[in-house]
């Protein structure tokens, strides 16, 4: 039998008014936890529900209940050194979760406790029971504002390396290079300047620990050599709210464009090299045996589309792509993510294994083998409390027979 | 299969931006700027702008689309312009205050209706004024001769910088 445990650590923030706050309270109770986690919504996020009535035991042997309006001297047996409220937005959060089983020898067994999520205190909810909102390190980038810069022809690691000078935290992009042109920093957070990456260059970004993961991919070529977490529809998976779509329900085109500056051979009057600007444009598709074509429709040659016959067309600017190739690899990317036969939709499942957003997912059905698979995981959505400990997960992308080794590696 | 108010709020602006007609556009502002400096090789300019929300420099704002031959309007550094921003081409200039230089390179120019005919090429018209001019000096110095003797004035050889407007040239 698995028995759910969690640690909820606090660590008070000082702040200027209050210079001494930096007590730590571990809790290993609580009414309800909720940790979403995703690389599509930059911020992982957590609600912690306490119970309605925590008592404190203080030193004198008293016992009082805990409220926001409290400032308790004395928590967990121990003094406080400070006077300031229990909690603070800013205050710093941990939370730890697992499992204590029994081993076949009948010895109970505590295993290291998995951290399902770091960051800070954003809201305290005025009211009982008491109730936090929590951000992952992607608060701190909200906090900040940076300075005015600007550059005629940036790459991502320019940008994210600016972006991050000053705070303690990494950045990778996987490898990945891009350039995103004309770039300019003005009146923003670091977290602004990444929603706007997002959005313009599809370039998602997100905190794993103390490392930002900020790239064009958001499978990385380094943990897609990894194992997929083995899931049994009998045995682990407790419930699914998943689709089964065959290919030929969703037909999807992606058509990407992009501007290239070609230089030509000939000089301008004053001995430059004349340039020449040009709109490149593929259009990605699926054949019936599921291999991904190209039409090149670069000067508006559109032999053999017949954009017609798709249920629905992406229409993507490709803000990097100055080659025929670069373009078709980003339609591609963005093909396979949206167009791929097996399951869409999220299942839940036990606490363990425990699974990241960005890791891959094995379905077994020995009932039913079509629905076996191995999928990319989009996100994932952790629960602790009364219901125990459950993870739900949204699985994206599927990689068996979808996706070859070279995919893999280059980053999805 | 959204399952957080983040995901439905993201959602609800990708729907919002299609109905807007706002969704994968292009958005484009415009700033006066000042010019701090130009180069004319790659033919973009430095400039920092008056009227938008910050005062963080536009690197490499284009007054010419790509480096060929064309128009040219060189800006004069200090001087203000009007910037087009575009989140996916780069900056360009689209009106300016004041020129350092202005290039129009073309098989064909015209001014105005075209009706006064061709612009003097200076050169030849420098050739072709110092031959007259060569031509009545030797008649002035046989003039010179005769009887009664008539005395001209010897013709100075036109110089190019004197009949030359270096500031429009061809």
């Amino acid at each position: 039998m698995l028995r759910p445990i969690c640690q909820i650590k606090i660590t008070q923030q000082p702040t200027s008014d209050l210079p001494n706050r930096n007590s730590v309270f571990q809790f290993s109770f609580v009414n309800n936890i909720e940790v979403s986690s995703s690389w599509k919504n930059l911020t992982d996020t957590a609600k912690i529900k306490f119970p309605k009535n925590v008592f404190i035991n203080f030193a004198d042997g008293t016992k009082r209940k805990l409220s926001l309006k409290d400032t308790p001297q004395f928590i967990n047996g121990r003094q406080s050194n400070n006077d300031a409220p229990f909690v603070l937005r800013g205050d710093k959060i941990e939370i730890q979760a697992s499992y204590i089983y029994i081993d076949r020898n009948g010895k109970e067994i505590v295993p290291e406790p998995d951290t399902i999520f770091s960051g800070y205190i954003v809201k305290v909810l005025n009211k009982m029971p008491i109730e936090l909102d929590c951000e992952d390190n992607m608060y701190q980038l909200k906090q900040i504002f940076l300075d005015k810069m600007s550059w005629a022809a940036a790459d991502i690691s320019d940008v994210i390396g600016y972006i991050l000078k000053g705070t303690n935290f990494s950045f990778t992009t996987g490898g990945a290079t891009m350039s995103l042109g004309n770039f300019r920093i003005e009146n923003q957070t670091p977290a602004e300047v990444l929603e706007y990456l997002r959005k313009t260059f599809h370039v998602e970004s997100y905190f794993r620990g103390d490392v930002l993961h900020c790239s064009p991919f958001v499978y990385y070529p380094d943990t897609n050599n990894n194992p997929p977490h083995l899931l049994q529809f009998q045995k682990n998976i407790i419930s699914d709210e998943m689709q089964y779509t065959r290919a030929d329900d969703v037909k999807v085109g992606v058509k990407a464009y992009s501007i290239s500056k070609v230089e030509l051979a000939t000089q301008t009057f004053d001995g430059r090299m004349k340039n020449k600007a040009t709109r490149l444009e593929v259009f990605a598709y699926k054949k019936n045996n599921g291999e991904v074509d190209f039409k090149d429709l670069t000067g508006g040659i559109k032999a053999g589309i017949d954009e017609g016959s798709f249920g629905n067309v992406v229409t993507l600017f490709y803000a990097d792509g100055n080659t025929l190739d670069g373009l078709k690899q980003f339609a591609k990317a963005r093909l396979n993510r949206l167009y791929y036969e097996g399951f869409r939709g999220t299942f839940t499942t036990f606490g363990l294994p425990f699974i990241n957003h960005g890791d891959q997912v094995q379905f077994i059905d020995n009932v039913l083998p079509e629905r076996n698979g191995t999928y990319f995981v989009k996100s994932v959505t952790r629960t602790y409390g009364m219901g125990g400990y459950r993870q739900k997960v949204e699985i994206d992308l599927r990689i068996d027979g979808v996706l070859d080794k070279t995919d893999l590696q280059k980053g999805i | 299969m959204s399952n957080t108010y983040e995901n439905i709020n993201r959602e609800l602006g990708v729907a919002i931006r299609k109905l807007a007609g706002t969704h994968n556009a292009d958005k484009l502002t415009i700033a006066d700027c000042t010019v701090d400096s130009v180069d004319i090789a790659s033919r973009t300019c430095v400039c920092t702008p008056l009227n938008d929300t910050s005062i963080a420099q536009i690197q490499g704002v284009r007054f010419q689309s790509t480096v060929d031959d064309g128009v040219i309007l060189k800006p004069t550094i200090g001087s203000t312009v009007t910037v087009l921003l575009s989140t996916r081409v780069a900056p360009l200039i689209i009106q300016s205050s004041e020129l350092d230089e202005v290039y129009i390179v073309a098989p064909q120019v015209q001014f105005n209706q075209g009706n006064l005919g061709g612009m003097v090429k200076v050169i030849s018209l420098v050739g072709k004024l110092n031959a007259i001019e060569q031509q009545l000096n030797t008649i002035g110095t046989w003039a010179a001769t005769v009887t009664p003797p008539l005395t001209l004035p010897p013709l100075i050889p036109t110089q190019r910088t004197d009949i030359e407007n270096k500031a429009i040239i061809q």
